[in-house]
């Protein structure tokens, strides 16, 4: 058992910083037909796109909001206001970038991030891309990596109308269609057929104005043969007022590609995650989530597999801590529609400090999926008696050539382990911390290793101060 | 002409993509009895699961005939009904069916005939009587909580009243104390005597060869054919080991 | 004649709507359509029999919902109320006979009331002539006393155009066991709604369900455990057949209440499929509020283990025999419950 890191290293200040509010642009708050139509045009959208607003925003205001999950009645909507644009253009180079922002970003460690082996960084602050930087020899590969709003212009823009919001159309859920009327932001990933991208892509989001929403849209087309690694980091400064994040994810994962999607949320303790997130997968195709969910006043995150060709594969390992005030609703969706399928689904949640977490997860195995195999183990951990934890696992299969397995097991932590560590020397907390971390390492030992250590401080940090 | 009862024929087997057997050569006549010998891991089980069809093993390479016919595609079920047994070195449990009717089963599964009761039951009763088994294990789940010296018991007996034209014995003396192999060894040759049966004997040693005349010796290493020899051979082995053919 | 809509087995904690197992729409005939024959009741002497419950056992919730007691309260004649008294042990059990008329609809509310230290089994058998069709309602409240055991063993054996509408409500008091045996075969569709409020420290209940289902038969489940006293215990092992066309929705949630110390949980089932055109759908819920509990969770659904399958293939079983050998044995393991000998073998022939 080693010590990677000191607690004391990680000062939680610096995820809270917020810079002064030099907002060039604010629109007015609440939202109106006339705000998005105002939204579009800043941001020259194609035609089809100022449709495709337009049309999201009434299906936005047909949909209700959901009657199963955790409460967001501290979600005003008239509060949130949708598009915050900092002071600054889209920028290549870092000493390009103002000072304010890259002082934050400094203090995120985003420079010494890039350096360490990370392939390109896409730092969004606030809902523009402000920073942006793709190693030359990942472009060297043929491979696109850009912002949203560029590809939507650019080369790739027919690429990115047939695929725009055709996973997660505006139907799909309240939150979805709000997402479509006024998503600003994000990133565009294509990887060619057979090109293996060998260093992570990293994006790095941050909300920063107060009552911002974000709703930064994340396409990713990894080709036939092809393979990458993106890791998604979020990190967000503390506000009294209601934040919202609804972001999008949409990933393509071509005939036997490999794509896997990391993903670190530490959002403020008052943000809503409302974040979809889905993958199509094709023919002998694999898609691998790895997700942390450790910060946000409420979230509903459910990553979702289509396998959609045969021998498709799809894996989700997560780790989900739920602290004080927080109420985490988490897992995920794996849809199997195609023969030979298979989907591996491993989930740790840690409930504390009357932090309440919810394991939510539906495997879908159609009749046209014969052969197919899905797994699913859940595991959760109450670390005291003033909070909760709920397992919630749907299974619904249609053939009978189905392998399905499921076990869940809730628990707390064992007294002979808090005693033994003890026995050679830890404190109560200490020992506490490094049975939590040990039990998330199903996700650490997913990630990069700076990743890795990030994650376990942030288990240390919100140990802390967990007895008395 | 007479035809080898079991002929394997340049046979290769991978399981998981991994090469386990390189082309092993092997004929058994009918009456005749087997000892596959050979170290851990040299392929021996690997072997017998093959000739049995356990779809875990592909055969990449070769083939297995049965009576002169082919069966190298037949699946185990198939196997089984043509003659072949194959005794597991770790049986199966298999929950919710007891002992009783899983012989009942398996016997009516081979013939047309129904079993009557009463003559299924004297013989049944006859057999665990020589094999020092309780009647009890009759109403009792296949294997579930038996012993592993009940298990394997409860192979033999599977044995006696099914009556294979070739059965393989995957060291059915491994894990059993002396007294028990006497009774699994009584077992055995009861089959050869009441079946006039064919044995393919894979073991470590001689106590379960006893009362047995062994009529081929074969040594496997490393996936191959090391070295053949008459029933001579096994003492040998015993006293000597493999270093000899590890070479 | 006309029909009630309500909504029945209504999942404690909601999930996403498209997978529509919250709960389930059912069709209730109208009161006038229902005519309640005298059952045949054979109670052993020791206990006493009451036309009436105590009121307080109204308000013992159950798996079916309100809408279900609110409308099998409007169709049955009050309640038959069975109370065991103080020690008192039933070797024999009560035996409730519904042998139903085809057309016929009816609605039955019992009581269970079992004082400290007393023990008793119902056993109910629902069953018709081939072919009937109708509605049966059922409804079975039980207050466990301290130290006590009550056992019911349900049966359904019903014609295929049957409806049977069942609820369980329980109470279990300190060291308190409760055990329930449901074995689902015939009706064309079966609502099983069953809640058991582990109050007591040390209370415990055990329920093994077991269902054999084909053609375009569906059973819709709702079984809740909620854990109150600390130390309590619950066990919950389902076990089915699937063939046809048949529909299944197995709801099983076990609720650690906060301040329910000590106490463990488990849900295991096991589905084995022999068709493609079944719908099999499974929602096994753990909630927690506290901390020290054990709870778990384990489901198999499909296929049997491949091993398995070679070893009975190497005794010349094939693959389908396996199956059907393996899906038989396991129900009538669960006939071997069943605390009387005729029912039992009814229900044999019933399976065969």
């Amino acid at each position: 058992m080693k010590e990677k890191t000191k607690v004391s290293d990680i000062d939680r200040n610096i995820y809270d910083i917020k810079d002064e509010e030099k907002d060039a642009y604010r629109i007015e708050e609440g939202l109106t037909r006339e705000i998005v139509e105002k939204l579009s045009k800043e941001k020259n959208d194609p035609d089809w796109m100022r449709e495709f607003r337009l049309k999201a925003l009434d299906i936005y205001n047909e949909l209700q909001v959901p009657e199963w999950g955790p409460s967001i009645e501290g979600l005003n909507m008239d509060e949130i206001v949708t598009y915050v644009r900092p002071n600054t253009k889209m920028s290549a180079k870092w000493s390009e970038v103002p000072d304010d922002i890259k002082n934050t970003f400094d203090r995120l460690g985003i420079p010494e991030a890039e350096r360490q082996s990370l392939a390109g960084v896409g730092a969004q602050y606030d809902s523009e891309l402000v920073y942006h930087n793709v190693r030359k020899e990942v472009e060297e590969q043929g491979v696109i990596y850009t912002d949203m709003e560029s590809a939507l212009k650019g080369e790739y823009a027919e690429m990115v109308k047939e695929h725009f919001m055709k996973l997660v159309p505006p139907t799909d859920h309240k939150f979805a269609a709000l997402h479509g009327a006024v998503w600003s932001g994000g990133s565009f990933v294509y990887v060619p057929p057979g090109v293996s991208v060998e260093i992570p892509l990293q994006s790095y989001f941050r909300l920063n104005a107060p009552g911002a929403g974000q709703f930064e849209h994340t396409l990713i087309i990894v080709d036939e043969g092809a393979d990458l690694h993106f890791i998604e980091g979020c990190s967000a400064p503390k506000y009294n007022v209601a934040n919202l994040h609804a972001g999008c994810v949409e990933l393509f994962v071509g005939k036997g590609a490999k794509l896997r999607y990391s993903t670190i949320e530490n959002w403020s303790k008052n943000m809503y995650n409302l974040n979809t997130k889905r993958a199509k997968v094709e023919e002998n195709g694999r898609i691998e989530w790895v997700s942390g969910s450790f910060g946000s006043h409420v979230s509903y995150l459910y990553p979702m597999s289509v396998l959609n060709g045969k021998g498709a594969r799809a894996e989700f390992t997560g780790v989900t801590f739920a602290g004080n005030d927080q109420n985490l609703d988490t897992g995920t969706k794996v849809i199997h529609n195609a023969e030979n399928t298979s989907s591996y689904v491993n989930t740790r949640s840690i409930s504390k400090d009357g932090g309440v977490s919810t394991f939510r997860s539906a495997v879908v195995i159609t009749e046209k999926a014969k052969n197919s195999k899905s797994s699913v183990s859940c595991e959760s951990l109450m670390v005291d008696n003033i909070s909760r934890s709920d397992t919630i696992p749907a299974m619904d299969i249609r053939t009978r050539f189905a392998d399905v397995g499921h076990e869940a097991k809730i628990g707390k932590i064992s007294d002979d382990a808090v005693f033994y560590l003890m026995s050679r020397g830890l404190s109560e907390e200490e020992a506490k911390a490094l049975i939590v971390s040990g039990f998330a390492d199903n996700v650490s030992k997913e990630l990069p290793v700076e990743y890795a250590v990030e994650m376990n401080n942030l288990i240390r940090l919100e140990m802390k101060g967990s007895i008395g | 002409m007479a035809e080898n009862l079991l002929k394997v024929e340049n046979l290769t087997v991978k399981v998981d993509e991994k090469e386990i057997l390189h082309g092993i050569n092997m004929e058994v006549n009918a009456g005749e009895t087997h000892v596959i010998m050979g170290p851990n891991g040299a392929g021996k089980s690997t072997l017998g699961l093959a000739i049995m069809g356990n779809p875990k093993y592909t055969v990449s390479e070769g083939k297995i005939s049965l009576d002169g016919e082919d069966i190298t595609e037949e699946p185990a079920n198939e196997r089984a009904k043509k003659g072949l047994f194959l005794s597991f070195q770790a049986p199966i449990e298999v929950p919710g069916i007891t002992l009783s009717e899983f012989l009942r089963n398996a016997l009516q599964q081979r013939s047309d005939k129904r079993i009557k009761f009463w003559d299924f039951k004297k013989e049944v009763e006859e057999n665990m009587e020589l094999l020092d088994m309780d009647e009890k294990y009759l109403q009792r789940d296949l294997n579930v909580g038996f012993s592993g010296g009940e298990k394997k018991k409860a192979e033999v007996l599977q044995l006696l009243m099914i009556k294979p034209k070739l059965a393989i014995l995957d060291e059915t003396d491994s894990g059993l104390d002396v007294d028990a192999v006497k009774t699994v060894s009584k077992g055995i040759s009861e089959y050869m005597k009441k079946c006039g049966g064919t044995l393919l004997i894979i073991t470590h040693n001689t106590r379960i060869l006893e009362s047995l005349s062994v009529d081929k010796t074969h040594i496997i290493v490393k996936g191959k054919l090391a070295a053949e020899g008459d029933g001579s051979m096994v003492q040998k082995i015993i006293e000597n080991g493999f270093a000899e053919f590890e070479k | 004649m006309g029909n009630n809509t309500i909504a029945v087995n209504k999942i404690p904690s909601l999930t996403w709507n498209w997978l529509k197992m919250n709960e389930t729409d059912v069709q209730i005939s109208d009161k006038e359509n229902f005519r309640n024959e005298e059952l045949v009741i054979n109670v052993p002497e020791e206990l006493e029999v009451m036309k009436e419950s105590s009121d307080y056992m109204d308000d013992i919730a159950g798996g079916m919902g309100d809408e279900f007691v609110k409308e099998i309260h409007e169709r049955a004649d009050g309640t038959v109320c069975f109370s065991a008294g103080e020690g008192v042990t039933c070797e024999v059990p009560i035996v409730i006979s519904g042998e139903y008329d085809c057309g016929c609809n009816t609605a039955q509310k019992f009581a269970l009331k079992t004082a400290p230290g007393s023990e008793i089994t119902v056993l109910m058998d629902f069953a018709s002539e081939k072919g009937g069709n109708g509605q049966v309602m059922s409804q079975t409240v039980i207050d466990a006393g301290k130290n006590s055991t009550v056992r019911i063993v349900q049966i359904n054996r019903l014609g295929e155009g049957f409806e049977l509408f069942n609820d369980i409500a329980g109470v279990a008091g300190k060291e308190a066991r409760i055990e329930i045996v449901h074995i689902f075969l015939g009706g064309s569709r079966t609502y099983q709604g069953c809640r058991i409020n582990l109050l007591g420290d040390k209370s415990f209940v055990k329920e093994d369900i077991g269902y054999f289902l084909d053609n375009k038969q569906c059973l819709d489940m709702n079984y809740v455990v909620d854990h109150n006293g600390k130390k309590s215990e619950s066990d919950i092992r389902v076990s089915g057949v699937m063939e046809g066309e048949s529909e299944k929705l197995f709801r099983g949630t076990i609720d650690f209440k906060n301040g329910c110390a000590g106490s463990k949980g488990a849900e295991t089932e096991e589905v084995i499929l022999r068709d493609d055109e079944v719908i099999n759908k499974t929602i096994p819920v753990i909630l927690c509020a506290e901390e020290d509990v054990e709870g778990s969770h384990g489901a198999t659904i499909g296929r049997l283990d491949e091993d398995l399958i070679f070893y009975m293939e190497t005794r010349g079983f094939e693959e389908e025999e396996i199956y059907r050998l393996i899906s038989k044995t396991k129900l009538i393991a669960f006939c071997d419950k069943i605390p009387d000998e005729d029912i039992r073998n009814k229900t044999m022939t019933f399976l065969s």
